[in-house]
């Protein structure tokens, strides 16, 4: 059909070579590019939708990680898309909650990284490379943070009942009862997971350490700890915090309790003997953000650290911080 | 006999046996394609608004009063009405039809999608008829390639939906109205308005097409259009009045839900797509669920999803069209009429006045793209929300390629014939192969796939492009893990798939029959998790949940991560 129906494009065409004769000769050729485009594409396609990675490049990449990462190594998988994978072939014993859902980088003294096709995560670009190892489409990565801040005490690993007591203050003061049943988990839009294990506190609310979605949807490891709303505090009493030269921490809501920027700022204030160390405040819309408070006259102490968490209006207030001391 | 073979010079019922033979292929592929492609989100809701409407369609014969008394018809009609009801009442018959009665579709799923099959068939239909008339039969062919051949049409013309059919009905209206611009005539007209109603009847683009249609008129009318203002009276194509009358008639008629309370209900309806929920899209790695959407979506979303091929033909033959109309509008406005009447972007028609289809080519184009260049319009549909741009891309794009052609052909003047055949045929399957490979590996994950000049499908995901919409993959994850592993009554979380499009696969066997769907990570043995961006956070819930990272399955395409099955310790 294609031969009968050429001479019906003679009327197109006809006219077109006498314009195309142009006074440069390579004009003529333009049409070239439209084969070069078509085969370009076609090649591309062929080599892309080769699979690269196999099997035992994940065993091998799997066996080289657990040689080379000591358990304060931070392990990231690159490019992010990857990540499933990753975790899938890694396994829980590599990809821990705290280093899937790390508040920051600054805690870990070296990483790994597993790169796929010369990938690098923009987390760990300022870091040292300190070897590569080269793994089918893979490379190992050893990295040294150039800006370690090494941990005294994790506060979200105080979250269990025998580290820390919750309870609401306001005009009627409730403890919150740590109780063990079903986590709580829903479809879009729940919110972060109740975990099992959990402070119950009055009218549905709880505190505990779980995940949280932040406002780029990345995982974080935090306490929830939603504030009461009005004049109430909801109070956390950390009974025995090893403290450093400083407490650093962040705080963000789930991401759909700050990303439509329409609920009340929240506040934070730590003290510790009757002295405040510091309050932030977390306003939507910021998302993760990091606050940070020096304590020079506790560093090399163990004490007591109150955290209280306020809020004007409670609603959708689905609050969650993590804090370390350095 | 050899006379039936022969291919006369216009355009006649010969090209409608190769129109309904492209449709027919066309059709053939999606059935046969079909199965491997779960049930997005919408089917589910389509699905049972079909079922219901059936119910009405039983009434109309056996019980003709019933059907036509105010409270069936909002118990049947007041499902979904938010959308028009031809397309719904299309898959309903051709359940009763197809499946219930004639059993000549063993799924009820594929009876449903059937319609929308059909219509995606007479989208490339009338593709080729356009390409024919206003280029050549090379061109028509070449149009109706190029548009099923894009991987977002191909996925989506498997679908009980309303994308395909929109895209058919508006090509149809547009090629209709052309058709009684050349013809003239009061029949012509007629077949417009009503086609117009028809449109309207299956989705709200419809109501863009106005956008199409009044500037073309202008250019037909301009020579007149002084002299007519003097007389206050605007001499306009019989179609458009046609269209402006009948169109709405057909729209009220074919939906009962309008049938009652038309003003109030009307602009519910105007209401629901003024103000529509923004859902979230992925974009570069950031999640939009809320104006404003970011300007650069539709070109880069088009960039990385049309076969590049397609889009540098596309290139090439609105630039010459474009070119060719600047000297034609350049020469008018000089007082040189007669110039712009013998450009080749314009059309003769029967009588002798042009009708300039490829200004109706690029108004098609222009209407279809232009609410995304607003940074109000939501962006959860992705491409399908401009998906009417495409036939007349690929037109275009023909265009493009006949170009190139005749430039290769000037370039071969002391090649033989048959050569010169050989080479045309040669670029022609070039041109063509590589979005045909791109769309058939593409399935059943159209939405993941992204044109290999952004990477293919890893580039996709690099680029932080959306990886799929509506939950249809939960299929695959069925078939490639839960289908092996599950324990016999294994409880499913099913995330983002409509609950009856979950019982449909249920019942069709495409999903094992014992297992059973629930609504929260925590209350299931498996939960799947459909890897788009605002969707992480349903991940970290079963992290929490189930104490683990690591799902015990990933379902791939191209190496690209779709769902991931997390297995409760």
């Amino acid at each position: 059909m294609a031969g009968d129906a050429s001479n019906e494009s003679e009327p197109v065409s006809a006219e077109k070579p006498a314009r195309l004769h142009a006074s440069v000769p390579l004009r003529r050729w333009w049409f070239v590019v439209v084969v070069l485009v078509a085969v370009l594409e076609l090649v591309l396609h062929l080599v892309q939708s080769r699979d690269v990675i196999e099997d035992a490049d994940w065993a091998a990449v799997k066996s080289t990680v657990e040689t080379q990462t000591q358990p304060e190594d931070l392990v990231v998988v690159s490019p992010r898309w990857v990540d499933p994978l990753g975790r899938m072939q890694l396994g829980d014993a590599l990809m821990t909650t705290r280093r899937v859902a790390r508040a920051d980088e600054s805690r870990f003294p070296k990483a790994t990284e597993v790169a796929l096709g010369g990938a690098h995560s923009g987390a760990l670009e300022s870091w040292t490379v300190e070897g590569e190892t080269d793994i089918g489409p893979f490379v190992v990565r050893r990295l040294v943070n150039p800006a370690y801040r090494p941990i005294v005490d994790d506060l979200v690993a105080h979250a269990q009942s025998s580290k820390l007591d919750v309870s609401k203050v306001g005009a009627s003061s409730h403890p919150c009862t740590w109780r063990k049943g079903a986590s709580a988990t829903g479809a879009l839009g729940f919110g972060p997971a109740a975990p099992a294990e959990r402070f119950h506190c009055d009218r549905g609310a709880w505190v505990a350490e779980t995940i949280v979605a932040d406002l780029d949807y990345a995982p974080r490891r935090c306490i929830y700890a939603p504030p009461p709303g009005g004049n109430d505090v909801l109070r956390l009493r950390f009974h025995e915090v090893k403290f450093g030269k400083r407490l650093e921490g962040h705080h963000a809501l789930y991401v759909e309790a700050e990303r439509d920027q329409k609920g009340s700022p929240i506040r934070i204030s730590f003290s510790s003997g009757g002295n405040t160390l510091g309050e932030a405040r977390h306003e939507d819309g910021q998302g993760w953000v990091e606050f940070a408070f020096d304590t020079p006259a506790l560093a090399g102490t163990t004490a007591e650290l109150i955290a209280e968490i306020s809020s004007k209006n409670g609603s959708r207030r689905m609050y969650c911080f993590e804090a370390t001391t350095r | 006999m050899k006379k039936l073979f022969q291919f006369p010079g216009s355009v006649g019922w010969r090209d409608q046996v190769i129109g309904a033979l492209l449709a027919t292929l066309v059709v053939t592929s999606l059935l046969v394609t079909a199965d491997s492609l779960g049930f997005a989100r919408d089917e589910g809701f389509y699905f049972r608004a079909a079922a219901q409407y059936a119910q009405w369609f039983g009434a109309l014969f056996s019980d003709p009063a019933k059907a036509f008394d105010r409270a069936f018809i909002d118990r049947i009609w007041g499902y979904n009405h938010e959308h028009p009801a031809l397309i719904k009442s299309l898959f309903a018959l051709s359940w009763l039809g197809l499946n219930q009665k004639w059993h000549i579709l063993r799924d009820p799923s594929d009876a449903f999608r059937f319609p929308a099959m059909v219509l995606s068939g007479i989208a490339v239909w009338v593709t080729y008829l356009f390409g024919a008339r206003v280029y050549s039969r090379r061109a028509g062919v070449v149009a109706a390639a190029l548009l099923f051949l894009t991987p977002r049409i191909f996925y989506h013309a498997h679908l009980a939906c309303f994308d395909l059919p929109i895209v058919a009905m508006w090509t149809l209206c547009i090629y209709v109205y052309w058709r009684s611009i050349e013809r003239g005539g009061l029949g012509w007209a007629v077949v417009a308005g009503v086609v117009y109603g028809l449109t309207l009847e299956t989705k709200h683009n419809a109501w863009i097409l106005p956008a199409v249609f009044l500037p073309h008129m202008l250019l037909l009318i301009r020579d007149r259009l002084r002299s007519d203002l003097k007389r206050h009276v605007i001499a306009v194509p019989a179609s458009l009045v046609a269209m402006a009358i009948i169109g709405p008639v057909v729209f009220w008629a074919l939906w009962p839900w309008m049938w009652f309370d038309t003003a109030a209900r009307l602009r519910e309806y105007f209401d629901f797509h003024f103000n529509h929920v923004y859902y979230n899209m992925e974009f570069l790695g950031t999640n939009y669920f809320e104006a404003p959407s970011p300007r650069g979506y539709m070109p880069l979303m088009l960039l990385a999803t049309v076969p590049s091929i397609t889009l540098l033909l596309f290139a090439i033959g609105a630039g010459s069209q474009l070119r060719e109309g600047g000297r034609a509008g350049i020469s008018w406005l000089r007082g040189h009429r007669s110039d712009s009447s013998t450009s080749t972007s314009t059309s003769t028609s029967t009588n002798g006045r042009p009708s300039y289809p490829n200004v109706l080519f690029g108004l098609a184009v222009l209407a279809s793209i232009s609410p995304w260049l607003f940074t109000k319009t939501p962006i959860f549909g992705g491409t399908k929300h401009w998906i009417t741009a495409y036939p007349f891309m690929a037109l275009l794009a023909a265009h493009g390629l006949e170009r190139a052609l005749a430039a290769m052909d000037s370039v071969a003047a002391k090649v033989p014939t048959w050569g010169k055949r050989g080479m045309r045929f040669a670029v022609i399957l070039v041109v063509v192969a590589g979005p045909a490979l791109i769309s058939f590996h593409a399935h059943p994950f159209g939405l993941s796939s992204y044109v290999p000049f952004v990477g293919g499908t890893r580039g996709g995901a690099r680029l932080g492009l959306n990886r799929q919409f509506w939950g249809f993959t939960t299929q695959s994850a069925s078939e490639q893990y839960l289908a092996e592993h599950a324990p016999k009554g294994a409880t499913v979380f099913i995330h983002d798939t409509a609950w009856d499009s979950w019982g449909r696969m249920i019942e069709e066997g495409r999903v094992r029959p014992d297992l059973r769907g629930v609504g929260a990570p925590g209350q299931a043995m498996f939960s799947i998790i459909h890897h788009e961006l605002h969707m992480n956070e349903v991940e970290y819930q079963v992290w929490v949940a189930y104490g683990t990272r690591a799902p015990v399955y990933v379902v791939t395409h191209d190496e690209v991560p779709v769902v991931s099955i997390y297995r409760h310790p």
